[in-house]
């Protein structure tokens, strides 16, 4: 029995700290100041981690978000054309768009969006509407848009002319720099990498992150000799981005054993941090779009299901929450606070641990949710329905343990058939049904651990101490 | 409860069970699936203001020329009205109805609209369904694993919880065809709230399970029915509990989402009442039918003894 009020102790403070995750940002005046009062984040103990904060990422349907208008300008695409010209800058913009949404999954964050079409052949009128939730900045989004041709200038000095007088030399725009035949269709691949080889002129200074480019097999040629053919390391490689350069040859040596000879790392000359260096690393991993795609209006978005929706579907599941409780609470009489205790605890474990895995609250996930919690209420009423006929002629600490172990083992079952459906429906779910099951999922693995850990302790102090104490 | 039992025979649960399947079918077939524009093909009219209004507004006065399939709003002043099923003369008389209903409209336009990303969605949600039942039905046969249940016995419980979950998906189809009909989108929450309704049928299902299988471990009979009916005596006031956290639980909630969204709600309220129906009738009366029939004799499998061999 101690051993269980140790082990109650030490879930008590687990469940304090995830409580601290849990709640959800709120604002208190105290006389005449306004005190803000937030969630437990990584933030207030290591402010270089890696993610910043615990909390949901927002959705357009409850949060609302941002629109941007991309238009695909015809005027100059004949009429037959027109179609499959979007088509293709579509595709294009889409592909940018997930690449870019993978690069953030690898940095622990996230991007929703949405896109849809709106054609008028009529007008000869093509519009990309490209939702996005909470605030994007429009600077950003308009990089997306950009056609984004690569051009490639190489060192050229050994082929100067030797006559040239160091005035001439500093008159010519990029040095004695050759432009090299290397275009977007030799690239293979472009990642966002953290080596500590990708400097300029300092090895010990370094970026962040940095762009790895890779080349194909069939541009060897022209790599050989853009990069190789005069490596005097005076005028290092430019890249540009639509005639503007973005980026010097990394002066490191790139190791890469995979694709020797066809990498190489790109030194930035923009802001050193994850997301614009991803925003340049997607924009450059396909093919340009056409210099008829343009960002032509960007707006706020209100929450599709309603300005207020978030606040109504709070106070319902708070209300809902009570109900279910008090009911419990009627029915089962003192032993209630059994399943009371447990609800509290599922719903402390399963909103940390949304928040910590910075899931998108939207409705999907919420209902989700809630079917979970159904299901945990199911099996916590059916081990008080069983703890409660068992106890009518008294009950020891093993014919609990034996119907905790019974509910226990079931609730597991469901638990992994779960886990199972939970791969199957991350390979093939749309959208909202998957939003759904994560809710679903999270809610279960949250339920199984209340049963699993602090709930045979509680149990047990429950029933069996407090018939000692008399309080039953 | 027992006397209610008495009251509604088997012949009687049987013509409840066609009469529901062909109305299903009936109203599948009629109506069809009044898809939202997430998935189907729509025409949204685009709508820029000279002055701010509210999407509550706006939505009130479009609503009295032509109910769009949804209304959103762009900044401050600019909606887009998205329409499915509507001819030409429907969206060129709407926009220009709009245009006067509404003072201050600046531009009225029309496209062709669709939703970029996500496709074959149809194959993959069959997909997902057909894993799912075949999850489920393991977790009927390893729930009653250790029961004294041959291996053949196992037939009938697992043709039960088919016929269950075929019907009560059949049925909620039938239902959301029909308030399709009566103007209900179905749109990604719509399927949200319609799974909804599906796993509240599949966990009282397994609550059904858990105390047929406590039963099952209790009594000496081999008699599926027998087994059932003495569950039903003893255990009916928990599932009556059970019954009433799921109304709360699941339809409480969807009561805040408006208004398109509580006629959703009939769904989840569809699968409690068919959960009733089932446990208090079809369920039953179901494992009567099987038992009385010589499909799953113990005669007709004596061939193939690993049938009869323990579970």
């Amino acid at each position: 029995m101690t051993k269980s009020i140790i082990k109650v102790a030490f879930w008590g403070l687990l469940s304090i700290v995830l409580l601290a995750v849990a709640i959800p940002t709120f604002t208190v005046k105290l006389g005449e100041d306004y005190y803000r009062i937030r969630n437990l984040s990584p933030s207030d103990f290591f402010p270089e981690f890696l993610v910043q904060e615990y909390a949901f990422a927002p959705s357009i349907e409850l949060q609302g978000g941002s629109i941007g208008t991309v238009e695909v300008d015809m005027d100059n695409i004949g009429e037959s054309d027109q179609l499959t010209n979007f088509q293709i800058n579509r595709n294009n913009f889409v592909y940018r768009l997930n690449v870019f949404q993978n690069f953030l999954k690898r940095g622990f964050k996230t991007l929703n969006y949405d896109l849809q079409e709106a054609i008028s052949t009529d007008n000869s009128e093509y519009k990309l509407l490209v939702k996005f939730p909470g605030f994007i900045d429009k600077d950003r989004l308009s990089i997306f848009t950009t056609p984004g041709s690569v051009s490639v200038w190489v060192d050229d000095s050994l082929n100067a002319d030797p006559n040239m007088t160091e005035e001439e030399k500093a008159a010519k725009p990029y040095g004695l720099r050759r432009i090299s035949n290397i275009t977007n269709e030799d690239i293979a691949s472009v990642n966002v990498v953290t080596d500590s080889s990708c400097y300029y002129d300092k090895p010990e200074s370094p970026r962040n992150f940095c762009v790895r480019m890779t080349f194909k097999a069939s541009a060897q040629s022209k790599f050989n000799e853009g990069f190789l053919a005069n490596p005097t390391g005076n005028y290092p490689a430019i890249l540009f981005v639509d005639q503007a350069p973005v980026a010097v040859k990394s002066t490191g040596q790139v190791l890469d054993t995979v694709n020797p000879g066809l990498t190489i790392d790109w030194y930035l000359l923009i802001d050193d941090d994850y997301e614009t260096t991803a925003i340049l690393a997607s924009v450059l991993n396909d093919r340009p779009l056409g210099d008829n795609v343009l960002l032509n209006d960007f707006n706020s978005l209100e929450a599709t299901a309603g300005v207020e929706t978030l606040k109504y579907i709070e106070i319902a599941l708070i209300s809902t929450f009570l109900v279910v409780n008090v009911l419990l609470l009627v029915y089962f009489k003192k032993r209630g606070w059994l399943a009371v205790i447990l609800n509290i605890l599922f719903a402390i474990f399963a909103v940390a641990i949304m928040k910590i895995f910075g899931l998108v609250l939207d409705t999907a996930l919420i209902l989700g949710g809630l079917v979970s919690f159904l299901a945990f209420l199911s099996f916590v009423t059916y081990m008080l329905y069983q703890v409660r006929t068992a106890a009518s002629g008294g009950i020891s600490e093993d014919e609990i343990e034996e119907l905790y172990q019974n509910t226990k083992k079931h609730f597991t079952y469901l638990t992994i058939t779960t886990c199972i459906l939970a791969f199957i429906m991350s390979n093939f779910a749309p959208a909202f049904m998957l939003s759904m099951f994560i809710g679903f999922g999270f809610g279960i693995i949250a339920g199984y651990l209340v049963l699993s850990f602090p709930g045979v302790h509680l149990l047990k102090i429950l029933f069996l101490k407090s018939l000692a104490w008399k309080i039953w | 409860m027992e006397n209610l039992v008495k009251k509604i025979s088997a012949t009687t649960t049987a013509w409840i069970v066609l009469v529901l399947i062909v109305l299903s079918l009936a109203s599948l077939l009629l109506f069809k699936l009044n898809l939202g524009p997430e998935f189907s093909s729509a025409r949204v009219i685009v709508a820029q203001l000279d002055h701010e209004e509210s999407l509550k507004d706006i939505e009130s006065k479009a609503n009295e020329i032509i109910r769009p399939a949804a209304i959103t709003k762009e900044s401050t002043s600019k909606f887009y009205f998205y329409f499915q099923n509507t001819n030409e003369l429907e969206i060129t008389a709407f926009a220009d109805k709009f245009a006067e209903v509404q003072p201050g409209v600046l531009t009225v336009k029309d496209y062709n609209f669709s939703y970029s990303g996500e496709i074959f969605i149809v194959e993959r949600v069959i997909i997902i369904a057909v894993i799912a039942l075949i999850i489920h039905l393991v977790y009927v046969a390893i729930t009653f694993k250790d029961t004294g249940l041959k291996r053949m016995d196992l037939l009938p419980l697992l043709s039960v919880e088919l016929f269950s979950l075929g019907i009560a998906v059949l049925l909620l189809f039938g239902v959301g065809s029909a308030l399709g009909e009566l103007g209900l989108v179905m749109d990604s929450i719509y399927w949200v709230i319609f799974l909804i309704a599906v796993a509240i049928v599949i966990i009282f299902r397994i609550y059904v399970l858990l105390r047929y299988r406590d039963m099952l471990k209790k009594q000496s009979s081999n008699k599926f029915v027998d087994v059932y009916k003495q569950m039903f005596k003893k255990y009916w006031p928990e599932f009556v509990f059970i019954f009433c956290l799921a109304i709360i639980v699941c339809v409480l909630p969807l009561t805040v989402l408006g208004t398109k969204y509580l006629l959703a709600a009939i769904l989840v309220l569809v699968a409690i009442l068919f959960s009733i129906f089932n446990f208090i009738f079809l369920e039953r009366y179901f494992l009567e039918f099987l038992q009385g029939s010589k499909f799953l004799s113990e005669e007709k499998i004596k061939s193939k003894s690993s049938l009869l061999k323990k579970w």
